[in-house]
Order: C-alpha cells, then sequence, then structure tokens
C-alpha cells in the first residue's frame, strides 16, 4: 500500500554559468494503485521530478513521501522503486533472463530457485518465455521494452516509475505497448508514475495526468476535466489534437447576451451569466471538433475561406480562414469542402472557452454533458 | 599504332566495373611497392640468412650451414635467459600498464576540479622523449643520491640504503608500466565515456553495490578495447629494444639479445635466426589471443 506524496519538491541545477530552476514547489497526492501520467513540453521538468522519486536526483527543497514516510534521503534501492528507462537500459553483457533476475539478486534475500520462479511468471505475463535466454542485442525494440517492464514488474516495488517508455518504438508498437502497460497496471495495481511528452498517451492511459511547465504545476486532473475544465490556456492548448484554436475576440454585453466579436465581427453570442469582463479583449478557445462547418449560410454562422482541405480518412481537418485568422476544424469523412471555397462556420457558445488574454487563466470552459461531467467528477 | 595508344584502346575497351577494378589496384600500388620494399623483402632476406652463415666482409656471400645456426642457439643458455626474461618483461609489464591505465581512467569518469589540466599532466610520461625518461629514471633510483633511494629506503626502510634497484628485471618492469599507461589510460577512458549513464542508474535502482556496477556493467563494456590494448602492447614489448636498453645493460630481453649478437658479436646469422624465433612466437601468440580470448 503506497501513497506517494509530494510536498513543495524543488530541484535548483546551479553551476558556474548561474543556476537554473528545474522543478519548482510540485505538490501533490498519488494514491495507492493510481496510475499517473506526468506530462509536459520538452525541458519542463517532468524526467527530473521522476528522478527525484525515483532517488537518482537530489532534491534542492521539499518532501517526498511514500506511505507517509519520508523517503528524499533515501538511496534508489531502499526506497523500493522500479524504473523503465526510456532506451531500456538493459545490461549488454546478461541475457534477458538475468537482466530481469539482477534487481532480485541485489535487493532481496530469495533464493536462487525463488528468483527462477518469479522470473518465470513474470517472462509469462509479459509473453517474453521465448527470448529469456537471448542477449539484448539479439531482441526486438518491442522485446527490449517488454524485458525492461519485466525487469522492474518483478521485483515487486512499491512504486513503479517509468520514463519515457514508448518514445522509442515504432506508431503500431506504441499502441499495442500501451495497452500492455495498461494491463499491467490492473493486474498488479502498483502505484504507477509515468512520464511523457505525449499528450495523447497522457489522456489513454492515465487515471490522473499532471500537467507540466516550466518546472510548475499546472494542473492536476482526470484526462476528462483536463479536457474540458482546463485551468488555464496553456493547459487548453496542450491537451486535444489538433490543439485548440484561439481568436482574440471582444465582448459586448447588450443586458441579455454577451456578443464575441472577432474583428468587429459576431461568432457568437453567450447568455450573460455574469462574471465575464465587459467589453474588454479576451482569448477565446475552440476546439477543432466543436466547430460545425456547412456550405449554406444559417442562423449565426460565420463565413469563412478554406485554405487547406486535410483529408484524414476517419476524420477530416479543414484548414480555413476567419477573418484574417487561421483555424482548424474536425469534420466528418465525408466533409471534405474545396480549397478556396467558402464554407460557414457555426459556433456553439457552450462548447466556447475563454482566456485572460494577460495572465492565460481561464475564464469560461466547456459546458459538459451530464454523462461527461458525471464521470469527470467520480475520477477526480 | 604505338604501345601506349594501344594500351589506352584496351583500356578504353573495358566496363566500368573493369575499369574501377584496375583502378583500385593503380591507387594501392604505390603503398604496395612500399611495404614489399621495407617489410616482405627484408623478412624474407632475413629467413634466408637465418640459415647462414654470414661474413663480415660484404664481399663474400652468406654460407649456407642449414639449422646450425637454430640448433646453437638452443642449447645457448644466454639465449634461454633472454627468452625467459622477454616473456616475463612483456607479461607483467603489459599486465601493469594496462591495470594502472584502467585504474587512473576510473578516476576520472567523475567530474573534478582541474580534471583537463590533471588528464595532460597524466599522459606525460607517454609524451616525455625514451631517452629523458630513462635517465631521469637512472638518478631516481641511483644507490647514493637518488630521491628514490632516499624516500624508500632511507626513510621508509621499505629495503637496506645503498642497494642498486636499477639493473634488475623487476625495476624494467615498473618502468615500461609507468612509462605506458596513458596509452591504455587514453583508450580505455574514451569507451568509459562512452558507456550511458542509464545503465548505472538501472543498476543502482535495482540496489547493485558499487563493486557489482563495476563488476557487472563497466568491465563487461570495456572487455574489447581492454583485450586490444592488451594485444597492441604485447606486441610492442615483446619486440622492446630501446627502453630496455637505455635504461639498463644487465637485462638482456630478446631484442637486446639480436642487437648484441649481430652489431657487437657481428654473428648475423644468428641475430636473423634469433628474430625469426621471435617472429614465430608472436604470431603464434597473436592467432591464440585473437581466437580464444577476443573471439573476432
Amino acid at each position: 500500500m503506497t501513497e506517494v506524496t509530494l510536498d513543495g519538491l524543488t530541484k535548483v541545477y546551479s553551476d558556474s554559468q548561474g543556476t537554473e530552476t528545474a522543478v519548482e514547489d510540485v505538490s501533490l497526492t498519488i494514491e495507492d494503485g493510481e496510475f499517473v501520467v506526468i506530462v509536459g513540453p520538452s525541458g519542463c521538468g517532468k524526467s527530473t521530478t521522476l528522478r527525484m522519486i525515483a532517488g537518482l536526483e537530489t532534491v534542492t527543497d521539499g518532501v517526498i513521501e511514500f506511505g507517509g514516510e519520508e523517503v528524499q534521503h533515501l538511496t534508489p534501492s531502499t526506497r523500493d522503486v522500479a524504473m523503465v528507462f526510456q532506451n531500456y537500459a538493459l545490461y549488454p553483457s546478461m541475457n534477458a533472463r538475468k537482466n530481469i533476475e539482477y534487481g532480485l539478486k541485489h535487493s532481496t534475500d530469495l533464493s536462487k530457485s525463488e528468483r527462477q520462479e518469479r522470473v518465470a511468471e513474470t517472462a509469462e505475463m509479459l509473453d517474453i518465455e521465448e527470448v529469456l535466454e537471448h542477449s539484448p542485442e539479439e531482441l526486438s525494440g518491442g522485446q527490449k521494452q517488454r524485458v525492461a517492464l519485466g525487469r522492474a514488474i518483478v521485483r515487486e516495488p512499491n512504486v513503479f516509475l517509468l520514463d519515457e517508455p514508448l518514445s522509442n518504438l515504432d506508431a503500431k508498437l506504441r499502441s499495442s505497448m500501451r495497452h500492455e502497460i495498461q494491463r499491467i497496471h490492473d493486474e498488479i495495481g502498483v502505484t504507477s508514475i509515468y512520464v511523457t511528452h505525449d499528450q495523447k498517451e497522457a489522456m489513454t492511459m492515465a487515471d490522473r495526468i499532471v500537467l507540466l511547465k516550466d518546472g510548475k504545476m499546472q494542473q492536476i486532473a482526470t484526462p476528462e476535466r483536463l479536457y474540458n475544465e482546463p485551468n488555464n490556456l496553456f493547459t487548453a492548448q496542450f491537451v486535444g489534437s489538433p490543439s485548440m484554436n484561439l481568436l482574440d475576440v471582444s465582448l459586448e454585453s447588450d443586458g441579455e447576451d454577451v456578443v464575441v466579436r472577432h474583428e468587429g465581427s459576431q461568432i457568437c453570442t453567450l447568455p450573460a451569466t455574469g462574471g465575464l469582463p465587459d467589453g474588454d479583449t479576451v482569448t477565446a478557445g475552440l476546439r477543432p471538433e466543436h466547430i460545425e462547418i456547412s456550405e449554406e449560410p444559417g442562423d449565426e454562422t460565420v463565413p469563412a475561406e478554406v485554405v487547406v482541405p486535410e483529408y484524414q480518412g476517419k476524420t477530416n481537418f479543414i484548414h480555413v480562414e476567419l477573418l484574417g485568422q487561421m483555424i482548424t476544424v474536425r469534420t466528418e469523412p465525408d466533409v471534405l469542402p474545396e480549397k478556396d471555397s467558402t464554407v460557414h462556420l457555426s459556433i456553439d457558445s457552450a462548447n466556447l472557452y475563454l482566456f485572460d488574454t494577460q495572465t492565460g487563466e481561464t475564464l469560461k470552459h466547456r459546458e459538459t454533458t451530464g454523462r461527461e461531467s458525471v464521470r469527470a467528477s467520480q475520477q477526480s | 599504332m604505338s604501345v601506349i595508344s594501344q594500351t589506352k584502346q584496351r583500356y578504353d575497351n573495358l566496363t566500368i566495373k573493369q575499369k574501377e577494378v584496375y583502378l583500385g589496384y593503380a591507387l594501392i600500388l604505390p603503398s604496395v611497392l612500399l611495404v614489399a620494399i621495407t617489410l616482405v623483402y627484408p623478412l624474407l632476406y632475413n629467413f634466408y640468412l637465418s640459415f647462414t652463415e654470414v661474413p663480415l666482409t660484404p664481399a663474400e656471400s652468406p654460407e649456407w650451414i642449414g639449422l646450425e645456426n637454430y640448433m646453437t642457439l638452443i642449447s645457448d643458455p644466454d639465449f634461454l635467459v633472454a627468452l625467459r626474461n622477454t616473456f616475463i618483461f612483456t607479461l607483467f609489464s603489459d599486465i601493469g600498464a594496462t591495470v594502472i591505465g584502467l585504474g587512473v581512467a576510473l578516476l576520472f569518469t567523475k567530474e573534478f576540479f582541474g580534471r583537463r589540466l590533471a588528464r595532460g599532466v597524466v599522459l606525460l610520461p607517454y609524451i616525455a622523449p625514451l631517452i629523458a625518461s630513462a635517465f631521469v629514471w637512472q638518478w631516481i633510483w641511483d644507490p647514493t643520491y637518488g630521491v628514490g633511494q632516499f624516500f624508500f629506503a632511507d626513510l621508509l626502510g621499505l629495503y637496506d640504503s645503498g642497494t642498486d634497484l636499477r639493473n634488475s628485471l623487476t625495476m624494467v618492469i615498473v618502468f615500461e608500466s609507468w612509462r605506458y599507461f596513458p596509452f591504455a589510460f587514453l583508450l580505455i577512458l574514451a569507451r568509459l565515456q562512452s558507456i550511458p549513464d542509464e545503465l548505472y542508474e538501472a543498476a543502482k535502482v535495482d540496489g547493485a553495490s558499487r563493486w557489482a556496477r563495476f563488476r557487472d556493467i563497466t568491465l563487461p563494456e570495456l572487455k574489447y578495447v581492454i583485450a586490444t590494448v592488451f594485444l597492441i602492447r604485447w606486441i610492442w614489448n615483446f619486440n622492446v629494444f630501446a627502453d630496455v636498453w637505455l635504461f639498463t645493460r644487465d637485462v638482456p630481453v630478446l631484442g637486446v639479445f639480436v642487437y648484441q649478437t649481430g652489431f657487437n658479436q657481428f654473428e648475423q646469422g644468428i641475430a636473423a635466426a634469433t628474430s625469426m624465433i621471435m617472429l614465430v612466437f608472436l604470431m603464434l601468440f597473436v592467432a591464440i589471443y585473437v581466437t580464444w580470448v577476443i573471439e573476432w
């Protein structure tokens, strides 16, 4: 039973060139058995955070607790964590079996036969029994990844740490290994912390996502919540693919409604619920999947010119120019307007996000349907 | 038609592939000639000389005496001493230089103040001219005024004052190990620095001790570079002449034996036979080593 708590975790690197804060005041609690994904752009401090939890990096300030016990001063092996590295880090001189057994040999008192048994069980779980006698260089990328996972699982650790484990695999293998990792997590139920730069991996795998930027935590929430109710502009843009379209808009209240205008043209109206700044310029966010496109103008539609119709198969991305601003619209597969043609966009104000242009803070997020909000509240 | 234009005609008729083959031959021809003149011819001539008695005057031809030179050598106690010395010298100075080189290289894997400068200093024994090193070592170990003598015998009492350590096989081995450890150091350090940190981190997470990490990660990764350094040093040490000769005249190794036999006693047939024996020993060693140790 291991709950992981980070409290004010900070890492500052300093050398003759000056100091650099890689991680700043990260505080969060990961529940026992939870699968948490730390995500963010490169250099955001996600790997450093993971390495501090692993004990591979010293902590400048703050506390790391496993099950209520402070561990930040302990060596990696005494923390009883297991880690999967981006480049697998398999010991080149040992075959797959010895690689998996190595941790058991050095951090447990198990007898040789008990160790062999554990290795056999793990190999069966990961379907790598046939390659146990192979050396790492004889293994394919996927097999290496499985051996690396096996090496971590076999130790039955308190906490399972994964540092971008799938980024060296090709796209097809990546998605199958993603399911594999989820299956293993469901099976062994160890508290897991997974680092990736890929928001899609985070969205599909995580119980909760921790979003970092410049070493600071932006938000920790379930994937649904992160998608529907981002705290700020950065989170809103990071989550979702293609990313959210942004428009500079002005808000004008006419008593009953708030009119949202871009470059003087009305793009939609919001019911005046109060709390929105009147007459100010704010940033509007619209997800490509929340814009409707049609060939005929209708009530409250805005005309736009098709710049690039991008055929994708199961869905299409239509890049259009709306009053001097490029935006992307996601459509059904049968909707593929011609280049340079004029289309009409209708924007549902329920799906509109508004952000403070200066601070990036969310002023209004999407109004979710019942099903989604129920699920989000259950998980958070 | 002239010969030149005939040749040109024939060349023009070749296919591109054939032309490339001829171009290849033409390009390596100068080096093949050079190697033939400086290596192959002397080697063959030496092989021939080893079966002859070589007269002092160049006006007379060498006299064929069959295997007599080889028979003389086998029963010559001086040759047997030199052979024994050569093996001991080669083995231990090779091990010495490689082990010191490995040890020093390991010290350099960690970042420390003045590392670049220290790296330069470590290379000095290898860079300094041999003659200077040999003479300085002679002075250091001089039994009357040497600083080594003062420190190790007079101060620490490790051996009796007044003993001359210089003319022993052991001291030659120490000198050679000191002089050539930077070579091992350089090659081993280059390999050490290319071992991914992640391997050590994975082992730390797995709970491996410092020694276990060295044994299970560092050593296997260094296997080939260490084996290669050992092989190269073996070849050089086995043929050694100058290092030993300049340091002391009292430790005959085969290189010194060949020089003395050939150019002091002018028994050039016997000297030729000795160098043939050295060549055979070396080739045998390399063949065995490459087959069973390096497994190339």
